[in-house]
């Protein structure tokens, strides 16, 4: 099948052969892959003849595949198309990546889900307090450089939680980040407050 | 009532009208075919238009190795590892083909094969691998950037 598409294209314009190319191939730095982008959307229906097919994945599977990808990723992936964007919005993606690193304590989950959802979600929960946990606390720079909307109360915490970022996430852990999401919450609601 | 003889025979016709004769045991590696199985549906060739003779021969050929008794941890495992070094077209229809057949083992592979391309890199390097259309408004744009650039440093 792949072989009859092949001859379509051949009398094609010279780029769509290079940007069949680089479809197979990856990852070229070129940004010559924005210009055909359009017929081999139209035309990556169902044997991906044009393209590998990729373009077309649905937001399914393309769920499952994010169920695999680590948290950044997960993030970077969420700026890539509006579908994606909505796909990678999805709390039950955030709630794996912020309780993967959690030691198994089973109602500890449970309970954990109802209040992070009350205060803001896990995707917020992350992006604010527990992406800190996971890079390397070697100095006070990475986390006041980090993203400005982000707490400066986790600060003081730095030091507490040491140089090497725990490879399981106790109690301890989890009650901190949490008390620090709920408040954000209450300050924020506070805000809100106040402008009325 | 389901038949667990092994001398069963399940016969497949790909998309592209190729047939495949596999021992019961190899099909109902596939949860699809496995319910077509239990309800008596089997007994003809099963039509797949969605899957093509090559990712279909792939796929048998996963499902059987996979019931194979004399194949050992190692051989298994390498065999996972060579499998899915494939093409993106391929990758494709293989994803395709293991979500339609519900082959358990392999899905998780694959999709787990397509995550490890998608990992460590920025927005404009995945538009790139998959040929993505960015479709947001550079507004749009600005303002998911910023809510994202934590994972960006």
């Amino acid at each position: 099948m792949k072989r009859a598409m092949a001859d379509d294209e051949v009398t094609e314009k010279g780029e769509d052969k290079k940007m069949k190319k680089i479809r197979v191939e990856g990852e070229e730095e070129e940004g010559e892959g924005e210009g055909g982008e359009g017929k081999g959307k139209g035309e990556g229906e169902g044997e991906g003849g044009r393209g590998s097919g990729f373009v077309n994945l649905d937001e399914n599977l393309l769920y499952e595949v994010l169920k695999h990808v680590d948290a950044r990723t997960l993030a970077s992936a969420g700026c890539v198309s509006k579908l994606w964007h909505r796909t990678a919005q999805d709390e039950r993606l955030w709630e794996l990546i912020c309780t993967r690193h959690l030691a198994n304590i089973d109602c500890l989950k449970q309970q954990l889900r109802s209040v992070v959802l009350a205060l803001g979600g896990f995707r917020r929960l992350y992006s604010l307090f527990l992406c800190h946990l996971s890079k390397p606390q070697s100095s006070g720079s990475s986390s006041s450089s980090s993203a400005s909307s982000s707490s400066s109360s986790w600060g003081p915490f730095a030091p507490m939680i040491g140089s090497k970022p725990p490879t399981r996430w106790g109690k301890d852990e989890v009650h901190l980040s949490l008390s620090l999401l709920s408040i954000r919450y209450y300050e924020k609601m506070n805000v809100n407050n106040r402008g009325r | 009532m389901s038949s667990s003889k092994s001398n069963k025979i399940v016969k497949l016709e790909s998309s592209d009208n190729k047939t495949f004769e596999v021992e019961e045991a190899v099909a109902v590696q596939s949860e699809t075919l496995k319910n077509m199985v239990d309800d008596g549906c089997a007994n003809d060739t099963i039509p797949l238009p969605n899957v093509n003779g090559k990712i279909l021969e792939m796929v048998l050929g996963w499902c059987k190795k996979h019931v194979d008794e004399t194949v050992t941890g190692d051989e298994l495992n390498k065999y996972e590892a060579d499998f899915l070094d494939l093409d993106q077209a391929d990758l494709y229809g293989l994803l395709m083909a293991a979500n339609f057949l519900n082959v358990k083992g392999l899905l998780d592979r694959v999709l787990q094969r397509v995550a490890d391309m998608i990992k460590g890199k920025k927005p404009e390097e995945i538009r790139r691998i998959f040929n993505i259309k960015n479709d947001f408004t550079p507004e749009e744009e600005e303002e998911i950037r910023l809510e994202n650039a934590w994972a960006f440093d």
